[in-house]
């Protein structure tokens, strides 16, 4: 028979020794496991687990053409374990602190902070982070890094930036210091623009450091969209610098300039003053962020009277050719005496083409008695007055036309000049563009797209048109009569462009200070379109309060810088002069406006 | 001397011992590919945590890139640039424009018909009508 190799007992001794190992790790797991597990599981948690957020990175805007208007740039948020610091890294902060920009002793007192008490004075707790500069861009970073200082580290994260500084701000808008969008298309388009942040379960060693062999679950984020604006940075650079010329030369109290495509009603350019620069935007007052174009109303003067013009023609009322005696100064009206306005020159009879022409302020308040006042204020509502123009960004505001049984006895000679009656200048812009687009208002508009990273379009925003205001044959009929404007004889000479046919009407109001017409505070404006038989532009020019001597009057102050910027436009948008068919050639098939023109009536 | 009995009793005792020998070292083998493979786990999770970062940092080296692009091609600085490196560059304005209302294409191809079909030489100008 085979020896065994070791005695029973000494068997029995070793199975004893390894059931009681096992035993003895059993009663000990059984204690961890069981009756301290919650304890434990907790402070492991605590000390291990967490839910990371991960940050989607905010869209950009660009403009028509792909130019950024708004982007993230990554930055570096630096700062200082106290606890790691090492004695030997000492004569390195002057350098750390000449790089940050910030005092030595800042530097100094910010390594220094080991502890912080709390507000009640009873518990003392470690500081184990000090912010030292927020904004650190990464060739900074990359320098303080160099220097070696044990314990200096950043935490990177996106700021928003404007390589345009102040260009076209008012739409653009701005992110504040808390990540929140404030005004412009980066509060109108947040919902695509700031994406959706993602988030992911890990744990982390002793150190803090990521074990990324125990990530959980996870979500990843989405980063924003791309809005594509109709705006052009070139297009909104020539109105900007045009808008600074204003001010070097008139000092206004403020002033605006649109420019937009009639028949899309996109915005090309929309540039206001005061402006401010998008990228210190802390430091520019309330004032200056004001999206004047929108925000802001006044008497639109004369250039309301494409309303009472527009609206006679349309109603068939009168023709071009028809006459008014503009040297009388009050007519009979429902068995009363009504007066009419005065006019800056003496005119006796003018047609209705010389009527827009020379903005005769009698002439428009006949129209305005032919029409009576309920289709007077139709059309009125019809251009868009007293409403909301649609345009999607906040503040906007509807402007002021009273209800006809709000009217005194004065209104109806008073609204036909632009009296009465308070807009926006997006307000009269757009009415301009409905003139340009043969009668039809459309929305304005400042976004094209929505894009993704790869370049797919998510969205896209077509032209809208908000009605169809006067019939195509009125419109054209319409802009006809305002090219005598801007043609010698007319109140715009200074407007016109050589070689091409520009239509517009001048507008000069008197501010009411003090609850009265002022005689040394005005708005100048001009608000016109070229070529008047194919028009590709509209531009507005609006100035408040232009200072010099004598009266600010639109062909003044305004109509200059119409033909200035339109001039540039010309070549920059390669716009061709297009020859005008005769008027009373105009075709057009029937339209909708048939049944509004009968209600009207 | 030993029984029959005990030296059954030792062979067992020995076979246990080899089997409870063997039982540790296919467990312990058990325990290093477990660990093994933890460990290649780890690896590979750092690896992909490195990829992630060195592609956040080339991220934002790209928007970082794309900021400063667009900051070069604002209006104002090519202005300013214009200026400082003396290009005076200047817009276009319409008396320095000619345009062209004619088919160029149909006039450039009857020009190039005609020396093919005819001898007569057409007219330098092409016979093309030009407004300012």
């Amino acid at each position: 028979m085979q020896k065994g190799l070791v005695s029973v007992f000494r068997l029995a001794l070793v199975c004893l020794v390894v059931f009681a190992s096992f035993g003895g790790i059993a009663a000990r797991l059984v204690h961890l496991q069981v009756f301290e597990r919650d304890e434990l599981v907790s402070e492991v948690e605590r000390a291990r687990k967490r839910v990371r957020i991960l940050h989607a990175r905010r869209g950009e805007i660009r403009d028509s053409n792909g130019n950024l208007l708004a982007v993230s740039r990554p930055v570096v948020q630096v700062g200082v374990d106290p606890h790691s610091v090492r004695v030997e890294d000492e004569p390195m902060l002057p350098h750390l602190a000449e790089l940050l920009g910030l005092p030595v002793e800042k530097v100094v007192e910010a390594f220094n902070r080991k502890t912080v008490t709390s507000s009640d004075g009873r518990r003392v707790r470690q500081v184990r982070w000090v912010k030292l500069a927020d904004g650190v861009s990464e060739e900074t970073y990359e320098d303080i890094m160099l220097l070696g200082i044990k314990g200096v580290y950043g935490n990177r994260q996106y700021r928003r930036t404007y390589p345009g500084g102040s260009l076209a701000a008012h739409i653009i808008g701005y992110i504040n210091r808390e990540n929140t969008a404030v005004m412009g298309v980066e509060r109108y388009m947040d919902f695509y623009l700031r994406g959706q942040d993602g988030w992911r379960e890990q744990e982390r060693d002793g150190r803090g450091g990521e074990l990324a062999q125990f990530r959980g679950r996870e979500i990843l984020p989405r980063d924003g969209y791309h809005v594509v604006l109709s705006i052009d940075s070139v297009v909104q650079h020539y109105v900007e610098a045009e808008l600074r010329r204003i001010v070097d030369k008139f000092d206004p109290v403020g002033a605006t300039i649109i420019v937009s495509d009639p028949k899309t009603g996109y915005i090309l350019a929309l540039a206001n003053h005061p402006t401010f620069d998008l990228n210190s935007y802390n430091t520019a007052d309330i004032a200056s962020q004001r999206n004047r174009a929108i925000t802001d109303i006044y008497e639109p003067g004369s250039t309301f009277k494409i309303v009472a013009a527009s609206a006679a023609l349309d109603l068939g009322l009168v023709n071009p050719q028809t006459t008014f005696d503009c040297s009388l100064e009050a007519v009979s009206r429902r068995g009363r005496l009504q007066r009419l306005p005065g006019d800056t020159h003496h005119y006796e009879s003018l047609t209705v083409a010389e009527i827009v022409a020379k903005s005769s302020n009698r002439g428009a308040a006949h129209l305005g008695i032919l029409l009576g006042e309920n289709r007077l204020y139709q059309y009125a509502r019809a251009f868009g007055f007293g409403q909301e123009t649609g345009f999607a960004f906040g503040g906007e505001v509807a402007g002021i036309l009273h209800p006809v049984d709000k009217w005194d006895g004065l209104t109806i000679t008073r609204l036909p000049m632009g009296h009465a009656v308070g807009v926006t200048p997006m307000q009269i812009h757009s009415a301009m563009a409905a003139i340009a687009n043969d009668g039809v208002l459309m929305r304005p508009q400042v976004s094209r797209r929505i894009i993704d990273r790869d370049g797919n379009i998510v969205a896209e925003f077509q032209p809208i048109e908000r009605r169809r205001v006067v019939s195509r044959e009125t419109a054209r009929e319409m802009a006809h009569l305002l090219m005598g404007v801007c043609a010698p004889g007319g109140t715009a000479p200074k407007a016109a462009i050589p070689g091409f046919e520009v239509a517009g009407k001048t507008g000069t109001t008197q501010k009411i200070i003090d609850g009265r017409y002022s005689r040394s505070h005005h708005v100048g404006s001009f608000i016109g379109f070229f070529p008047a038989s194919d028009p590709r532009l509209v531009i507005s020019v609006i100035i408040d309060d232009a200072r010099l001597s004598g009266t600010a009057y639109g062909s003044t102050v305004a109509a200059p810088s119409f033909k200035a910027i339109g001039e540039k436009l010309i070549q920059y948008l390669g716009i061709s002069p297009v020859a005008a068919p005769p008027v009373g050639s105009l075709a057009g098939g029937p339209d909708n406006f048939s049944l509004n023109r009968d209600r009207i009536r | 001397m030993r029984t029959d009995r005990q030296t059954d009793s030792g062979s067992f005792g020995g076979s246990v011992l080899l089997l409870t020998i063997a039982l540790i070292c296919y467990a312990g083998g058990i325990g290093f590919a477990a660990v093994w493979l933890r460990h290649e786990i780890s690896v590979t999770a750092n690896n992909i945590k490195v990829l992630e970062q060195k592609i956040a940092d080339v991220q934002r080296r790209v928007d970082e890139a794309a900021a400063e692009v667009a900051e070069a091609r604002s209006p104002e600085n090519l202005i300013r640039l214009n200026q400082e490196l003396g290009l005076n560059l200047v817009q276009p304005d319409e008396r320095q424009v000619i345009r062209i209302t004619e088919n160029v294409e149909r006039r450039l191809a009857a020009k190039r018909f005609d020396r093919l079909f005819t001898s007569t030489p057409t007219p330098p100008d092409g016979g093309r009508t030009r407004q300012r």
